[in-house]
């Protein structure tokens, strides 16, 4: 392993160096001379968002769920003592009044409870807001794809090409490979190899095997367009296309056929419908007519010189 | 359980699960709420033509839709509801409940119809030349593939009160595909003769894992533990190959080149072995009084293949660092690298060699007549060590003006055995980028992102395209002095790739949010190219556009409309015989 390997984890150590000679700030929430009332006083004046918030997880949850700190109304908009005595909207935090606010609060229980990577995500660098996505004051947040289209349109429209994996008939959603809180390479929700995410529905295809496809072993979107594609089963590109980027045609492809509209092969009489351009359609249509083992195989191919590694069964 | 009877279970669930919770309603009013929500439909689709093509995972025909949103909340606990149910083979079902907040259990089960389409091969029909043949024979023609798909999942959690700092969690995943696919197998030497046949498929994979968690203001330390267990049945189908016969004369007088034939009787084809993968894992964060994010992990797989006896293993280590500082926390820093290795155990293929039967080349094996040796040892092109480093800094100037990002991504794939260039097993690349993303005016959202990458050894194939510039025309393999098969492959001289050695990705996005109505206008562009091969170019350009509308007059209407275009240029060297690359 040279030196070089380590250059990044070196200029990494240089830069925590310099940053972390930087003193930390954080914002201030107004505590002082407050206290807490319980979310029923809230109701008192608030009834229609009682109503909405009737059903929703922060006014289930408890106190022990988040290490000791104060649930319901007041769990996110602070002490509201002060706010109810002398009815000021300043005296209870507001979290439209300032960006970024609302992060920080929902940090505050929410990073040692299941979104402990946000702060280190692409979405939370970008201040994308807690608010972007969920609908604090509803029982329940929105369909998880309705909340990503806002921001992604070009993936979601991708969903509806011929091809696809089953997003638009409700049987995945985005979260299903993606966890928009992580921060891992495409906020993917796999903490191993891209490819292992897929293993997750396609385990058939891992493996390991005997008789290999290299571009298999590297990565998947080599040959598949995740979110959907016009060829078939996702593919990048269809076929032979797809193939021949790597890969040289079958050295029949170059001949001519006959242009007799019968034939007699193996006895049979056969139509030939395909005429010269028999043999340039037989092996240069679709490449998985034959090789059929094309993410790998334990069952060698039937020809000697090829040592079993045509990935034909 | 059959399909129907999950069916009837679910219905029974959705009606019966609310039914119980308001009879407790009733008898302890106060401390019962429930709200529901239930739309009852009628669907119908009809399909000219091939199904598959666009009605990939729907039924077709007419029925019923049901679908449900029910939430109960009790003193003990909550249960909460939310499917929707076409067909016995078409329904998804979400299922959470609560017990005191100390148990809690979120629980999935989907079904669906997953049509795979019949290949009928017809491409292969009658190409002859003197009589050397590709045909076909579709054994199934009236056999409509497809699978039943069915994934129950559940993850649930134990928070005790009196230790809230620990959190316990296990789950099970059962996934299946059950049903009937397109099987194709070849056989060599008197044809290419290609046959299509049914595979039964009963596809089970189940994973088990459990995690302890133990969190704090100091952040959190969690080890996990999963293992899965993949199984087909039958995990092979039964073929016979035909006789291997002389193309020209379809006697035995010829060298025999095959492995097997009709005379060694029906071979066991398509496995797919039963595998078992575990995983074990252990990561943690540390949120420092000083600002500082750092969080590490270790993972360690294995998967093994039970046929095979092939062992794949995985070791993976993680560290990331990420900041917020100065004034208003405006800076922000991340780094995160990643080290980790795969390696796949060698395994040794020896290659079946008959003799000839008959003929001047009879009693002789392939290799004593080429002298070729067939059998190798396979070195897993899986097999490698990888770095990788992310690394982003921003400014946030203020709302107006956004924040400026500015990003570098790093990779090294150092493979063991596979060579993208001649003698070279190692790919570096990296990634620059910056990205602006603000809100100039009330109501307004924009992002920008450019991206340059480079690689150097991008994942390429070496020797695997035919180059009239380099390789000498080879005569006919039909012919007595035709080169042999293996002397094509030595033909292929030329680098063949998909893969990138520099690229630029380009993003812009801009949103308008009014009070009842948004719209948003996206453009996405990547062009990428690989000039580097020995002898062939490569090159692909995508992008995009897009406008959404999306308008909501009335608390409970609305309504969206999109449209997006889409480009892409795909530039690659097919090379001879049918083109001149």
């Amino acid at each position: 392993m040279s030196t070089r390997r380590y250059l990044p984890f070196l200029v990494a150590a240089v830069l925590v160096l310099a940053v972390g000679a930087v003193p930390a700030l954080r914002a201030d929430i107004p505590m002082a001379d407050n206290a807490y009332i319980g979310s029923e006083a809230c109701f008192d004046c608030h009834d229609q968002a009682e109503l909405n918030m009737d059903f929703n997880i922060h006014m289930r949850i408890e106190k022990f769920e988040v290490l000791g700190r104060e649930v319901g109304c007041e769990g996110c908009h602070g002490p509201g003592k002060l706010h109810m005595e002398e009815s000021d909207p300043a005296m209870i935090r507001s979290f439209a009044a300032e960006e970024g606010y609302g992060e920080q609060v929902c940090m505050e229980c929410h990073s040692t409870k299941n979104l402990y990577e946000w702060s280190a995500s692409t979405h939370s660098i970008e201040q994308v807001e807690c608010q972007t996505c969920h609908v604090m004051h509803k029982a329940k947040t929105p369909d998880p794809n309705k909340a990503c289209v806002a921001c992604h349109p070009d993936t979601v429209a991708q969903m509806q090409l011929p091809s696809h994996h089953p997003v638009r008939e409700g049987q995945m959603s985005c979260s299903s490979c993606h966890d928009p809180h992580n921060s891992r390479e495409f906020m993917l929700k796999t903490r191993m190899r891209k490819a292992d995410l897929c293993y997750t529905c396609h385990q058939a295809i891992e493996g390991p095997w005997v008789f290999e496809h290299a571009p298999v072993e590297e990565d998947c979107s080599i040959c598949h367009a995740p979110h959907g594609s016009v060829a078939n089963n996702l593919l990048v590109a269809n076929e032979p296309t797809l193939c021949l980027q790597c890969h040289d045609f079958h050295f029949h492809s170059g001949y001519r056929a006959s242009d007799d509209l019968e034939l007699e092969i193996g006895g049979i009489e056969r139509e030939n419908p395909w005429g010269p351009q028999g043999f340039n359609i037989a092996f240069t249509t679709n490449c998985t007519g034959c090789h059929s083992h094309i993410h790998g195989s334990d069952s060698p191919s039937q020809t000697t010189p090829s040592s079993g590694r045509g990935l034909i069964p | 359980m059959n399909s129907k009877m999950r069916y009837l279970l679910t219905v029974l669930l959705i009606v019966l699960v609310p039914g119980a919770l308001l009879a407790q309603e009733s008898e302890s009013e106060t401390t019962t709420r429930t709200e529901s929500e239930v739309e009852i439909g009628v669907w119908d689709t009809s399909v000219d033509g091939s199904p598959d093509l666009v009605l990939e995972y729907e039924p077709d025909g007419t029925g019923p839709i049901i679908k449900a949103d029910i939430i109960s909340v009790m003193e003990k606990g909550s249960v909460d509801y939310e499917g929707e149910i076409l067909t016995s083979n078409n329904m998804t079902n979400d299922l959470g409940f609560d017990f005191n907040r100390v148990f809690r259990s979120s629980n999935l089960l989907n079904i669906m119809l997953h049509r795979l389409g019949h290949e009928p091969l017809d491409h292969f029909q009658a190409v002859t030349n003197h009589g050397r043949v590709t045909w076909e024979t579709d054994n199934n023609p009236d056999s409509e593939y497809e699978i039943d798909y069915q994934l129950f999942e559940t993850w649930n959690e134990i928070q005790p009160r009196g230790m809230s700092n620990l959190t316990f969690g296990f789950g099970y995943r059962d996934q299946r595909r059950d049903g009937l696919r397109q099987q194709t197998a070849v056989s060599h030497c008197d044809a290419c003769h290609v046959e299509s046949m049914d595979r039964p498929m009963n596809e089970k994979t189940t994973d088990i894992g459990a995690d302890l968690t133990w969190a704090g203001e100091w952040g959190y330390v969690r080890a996990g533990y999963k293992t899965r267990d993949y199984s087909d049945s039958p995990t092979s189908i039964p073929y016979t190959y035909d006789d291997a016969l002389h193309p020209e004369l379809r006697t035995p007088l010829f060298d025999n080149r095959v492995q097997y034939d009709l005379q060694s009787g029906p071979q066991e084809i398509d496995f797919r072995p039963d595998t078992t993968k575990d995983t074990f894992g252990v990561d943690g964060l540390w949120a420092s009084r000083t600002g500082w994010n750092l969080a590490a992990e270790g993972i360690w797989s294995e998967t093994k293949s039970d046929y095979e006896d092939i062992t794949s293993d995985y070791n993976g280590y993680l560290l990331s660092l990420n900041k917020r500082f100065g004034e208003e926390r405006r800076w922000g820093f991340r780094w995160r690298g990643r080290a980790y290795d795969v390696s796949v155990s060698d395994f040794f293929v020896d290659t079946i060699e008959q003799v000839g039967i008959a003929g001047p080349q009879a009693g002789k094996t392939y290799r004593e007549i080429y002298d070729f040796d067939p059998d190798f040892n396979r070195q897993s092109s899986r097999n490698r060590d990888v770095i990788d480093s992310k690394a982003d800094v921003s400014y946030r100037f203020n709302r107006t003006l956004g924040t400026l990002r500015f990003l570098w991504d790093y990779e090294s794939v150092d493979r063991e055995h596979f060579q993208v260039a001649p003698g070279t097993t190692k790919t570096t690349s990296n990634e620059l980028g910056v990205s602006w993303s603000a809100r100039p005016a009330k109501g307004w959202k924009t992002n920008v992102l450019l991206k340059f990458g480079d690689a150097s050894d991008p994942f390429n194939g070496v020797n695997t395209q035919y180059s009239i510039l380099e390789s000498s025309p080879a005569g006919s393999p039909f012919a007595p002095e035709a080169a042999q098969y293996f002397e094509f492959h030595d033909a292929r001289v030329a680098e063949g790739t998909a893969s990138p050695e520099s690229w630029t990705r380009f993003q812009a996005r801009g949103t308008y949010t009014g009070n009842t109505a948004s719209v948003t206008a996206n453009y996405r562009y990547w062009d990428g190219d690989n000039t580097s091969g020995d002898l062939t170019d490569w090159s692909r350009m995508n992008q995009a556009a897009s406008v959404t509308l999306w308008s909501s007059p009335a608390p409970r209407w609305q309504w969206y409309a999109g449209y997006t275009w889409n480009d892409s240029t795909l530039d690659t060297v097919a090379t001879v015989p049918l083109f001149d690359g």
